[in-house]
């Protein structure tokens, strides 16, 4: 009992030495689907979308420059195309952590993110030369996109000059066509009147996608790019973990993980959302309906992934595998309170967890 | 020359190798005071494959007898004679399990798919156990294929085409060949969940060659939105029964669309149930099973089964909330429902098996089988 009561008092020095958050001293607004629509597409998604075009259109004349370089300066060049790439999927993992509107019309993941990528399929692509959109859109996807590229860049590094050379310019090129449309398409939906008459169905079903999508996302982390990879390797190899061949792992979580928190809670410090003029985080929207109690559980949910997350980022993949099994459990806890709790509060169906199509 | 058997000879021999579970409702446990069924559920997150049992009688409950826990959903399952238990992932359907529940000295041994196909949720053994065959999609592509598996290794010896996409469960028809439900709902499987362009959808049940592949037949319903899902042969195998699933936009049309759809070798025909009825069915059949009494779907958004006569005429909806999972024991249907499930599930006086603690708060998955262990 007394260690029982010691923790408690731990806990209360720290509660109140912490600075209260904005939305402790002042009332939180009522938002609603509209408010939250405009918040994600606005000003969640339209940036993200406008970083990764900006990253990617970036991408293109830095392999460019690898592929005229001369052969003293090929390294240098190579590094700079690394770097160009590492900073566009960093931005596409941001945008396509919660995967909304375009990203999925578009099916973008799979245009430009297909895994596992083929390389007997590159090297077929290699010797074909492809040039321009028109004929990349006969080579098959997993020979391009982001993966394809971390395996022009990474395992099989191009040397400057050589065809390998003109084929990654040419899947950088693409990659910059995706996210120009994806930009442009993005700035059209952040125009929409959410709260137009015509557009109440579309208002309704674009909540339910994205409270689906980011379910999906929290999912996709946890299994496709965590655990999967550990239990499949059986101890056996080592996971096939993404970005793997990039050394850019534990990179490529944290900026999906950045991307599902920063739709889930309030940063702290940060300001309470001003309706239809920020991103309203999914805490602030329960909160404003006045379920605090959920938004808090939301909270710690994350809070506890924040914390697994940081341990695995400090043990590193080859001496973490104990802190990625935690941060999977973590995750799973906060994708089990959003499907049995935070979607039944806002009258959402999750698609997973109806059987729908089973 | 290969022998070749008909249907009715094939389901006989089947049904003589009592110890062998080849599909749902497709062969009869020992008889004894119990029946025990391997299931598959999701509880507070957590997935799991087990083996429940239950004594005949009203009251008994529903006990978990051995469970294994797995990482994500597992859908469908079947039973090899020698009473491990096949599992299979659905959505994402990364895996595949064999598991021999109470011999804990044997680890359960997984096959993990590499990213270019996915299982879509079922698996079917051959009658000697030796061979399986599953369900998968190409993740590039989405044309489904039919995966032949080495049941020892379960690595894949062979592949066919089924000809259409999102092929779901698949039976045999006699001993030669396959029967397999193209579900035809086109979806985004790098999102998990959404489906798309369903004007293009394309249901159809093919036969094929159960030693080559080829395809024998191939049959489409006139409306395009119903999806051809789940497979249930009649007590004299002369008839398919096959649960449907309605994708139409208007919430209307798909609440009112049938769940049965009846093959008998030669067309296939949907089976109404009368108005009002109809719409509160809602369109979504979960599971198929057959007995001497008639057809069962089961429908969880209707919290109950409907049920058909042979000849598919309407005979009622039997209630049990979230009733999905069916099996057949000795001609009578088992149902698996929230809370509780029920034994004679097509009679009027069903009984019914609360579920025990190990079982509270579970979600029964839509499938359960056989298994003769008790």
């Amino acid at each position: 009992m007394k260690a029982v009561c010691l923790a408690a008092a731990v806990l209360l020095t720290f509660a109140s030495a912490a600075p209260a958050q904005d939305w402790q001293r002042n009332a939180v607004p009522y938002y609603d689907t509209v408010h939250a629509l405009q918040g994600i597409y606005g000003h969640w998604a339209l940036p993200r979308a406008q970083d990764f075009d900006r990253g990617a259109r970036a991408l293109v004349p830095a392999v460019a420059a690898l592929c005229q370089a001369p052969a003293k300066d090929g390294k240098p060049a190579l590094d700079a195309a690394r770097a160009a790439w590492q900073a566009t999927a960093r931005a596409w993992e941001q945008l396509a952590a919660v995967s909304v509107g375009p990203v999925i019309a578009r099916r973008s993941q799979r245009a430009i993110d297909f895994t596992p990528t083929r390389p007997a399929l590159i090297e077929k692509a290699i010797a074909a030369q492809p040039q321009g959109a028109k004929a990349f859109e006969r080579i098959g996807t997993p020979a391009k996109g982001l993966p394809a590229l971390e395996w022009l860049l990474w395992t099989r590094p191009v040397q400057p000059g050589s065809p390998a050379c003109g084929y990654a310019h040419e899947v950088a090129q693409d990659v910059a066509r995706e996210a120009a449309a994806l930009q442009t398409a993005f700035t059209d939906a952040a125009g929409t009147d959410w709260g137009a008459e015509d557009e109440q169905e579309q208002s309704t079903q674009a909540i339910g996608e994205f409270v689906n999508q980011w379910v999906g996302g929290i999912e996709r982390l946890r299994w496709a790019q965590m655990d999967k990879p550990l239990r499949a390797a059986q101890g056996t190899r080592t996971p096939d973990y993404p970005r793997t061949a990039s050394g850019n792992t534990l990179a490529a979580w944290a900026a999906t993980w950045a991307g599902l928190r920063s739709v889930t809670v309030l940063p702290a410090g940060n300001a309470t959302p001003v309706p239809g003029e920020a991103l309203v985080p999914l805490e602030m929207y329960l909160r404003g309906k006045g379920l605090n109690p959920l938004a808090d559980k939301l909270h710690q949910a994350a809070d506890k992934v924040d914390a697994s997350m940081a341990q695995v980022q400090k043990a590193g993949l080859k001496n973490g595998k104990a802190a990625i099994q935690q941060t999977a459990r973590d995750l799973a806890a906060l994708k089990f309170l959003a499907e049995s709790e935070l979607a039944p509060a806002l009258q959402v169906s999750i698609g997973f967890s109806d059987a729908d199509g089973d | 020359m290969p022998t070749v058997i008909d249907r009715r000879q094939a389901l006989a021999a089947l049904a003589s190798l009592s110890a062998c579970v080849l599909a749902p409702g497709a062969a009869f446990a020992r008889a004894g005071a119990g029946i025990e069924l391997a299931a598959a559920w999701e509880q507070a997150g957590s997935f799991h494959v087990g083996l429940l049992s239950v004594r005949e009688g009203a009251g008994q409950p529903v006990q978990v007898r051995a469970s294994l826990e797995v990482p994500t959903r597992a859908h469908g399952l079947a039973v090899l004679p020698d009473g491990s238990v096949l599992a299979t992932a659905r959505r994402p359907g990364d895996w595949l399990l064999r598991w021999n529940p109470g011999k804990g000295a044997a680890a359960p041994q997984w096959l993990w798919q590499d990213g270019e196909r996915s299982f879509n949720g079922h698996v079917l053994a051959s009658a000697d156990g030796k061979r399986l065959y599953t369900t998968e999609t190409d993740i590039e592509t989405g044309a489904s294929w039919i995966g032949v598996r080495d049941a020892r290794t379960l690595e894949k010896t062979a592949e066919w085409p089924t000809h259409g996409i999102d092929a779901h469960e698949l039976v045999w028809d006699g001993a030669a060949s396959l029967i397999v439900a193209n579900g035809g709902v086109p979806t985004a499987p790098e999102t998990g969940r959404v489906k798309r362009n369903l004007e293009t959808m394309d249901s159809s049940i093919v036969r094929l060659d159960a030693r080559t592949g080829e395809l024998r037949g191939q049959w489409r319903l006139q409306d395009k939105r119903l999806s051809l899902r789940h497979l249930a042969w009649s007590p004299d195998g002369a008839t398919l029964g096959i649960a449907l699933q309605a994708e139409h936009d208007d919430a209307a049309t798909r609440h009112a669309a049938p769940v049965l759809a009846l093959f008998d070798g030669q067309a296939l025909r949907v089976v109404a149930a009368p108005e009002p009825i109809a719409q509160g069915i809602q369109g979504y059949g979960g599971s198929m099973a057959a007995t001497a009494s008639g057809w069962a779907v089961s429908c969880p958004r209707a919290n109950g089964i409907a049920r058909f006569s042979l000849a598919g005429e309407w005979q009622g909806l039997a209630t049990l909330p979230e009733v999905c999972p069916l099996a057949v024991r000795g001609g009578a249907l088992w149902a698996g429902g929230l809370d509780a499930s029920l034994q004679n599930a097509q009679a009027a006086a069903a009984l019914n098996h609360p579920h025990g603690p190990g079982l509270q708060g579970a979600r029964l998955d839509n499938h359960w089988v056989l298994h003769d262990a008790t």
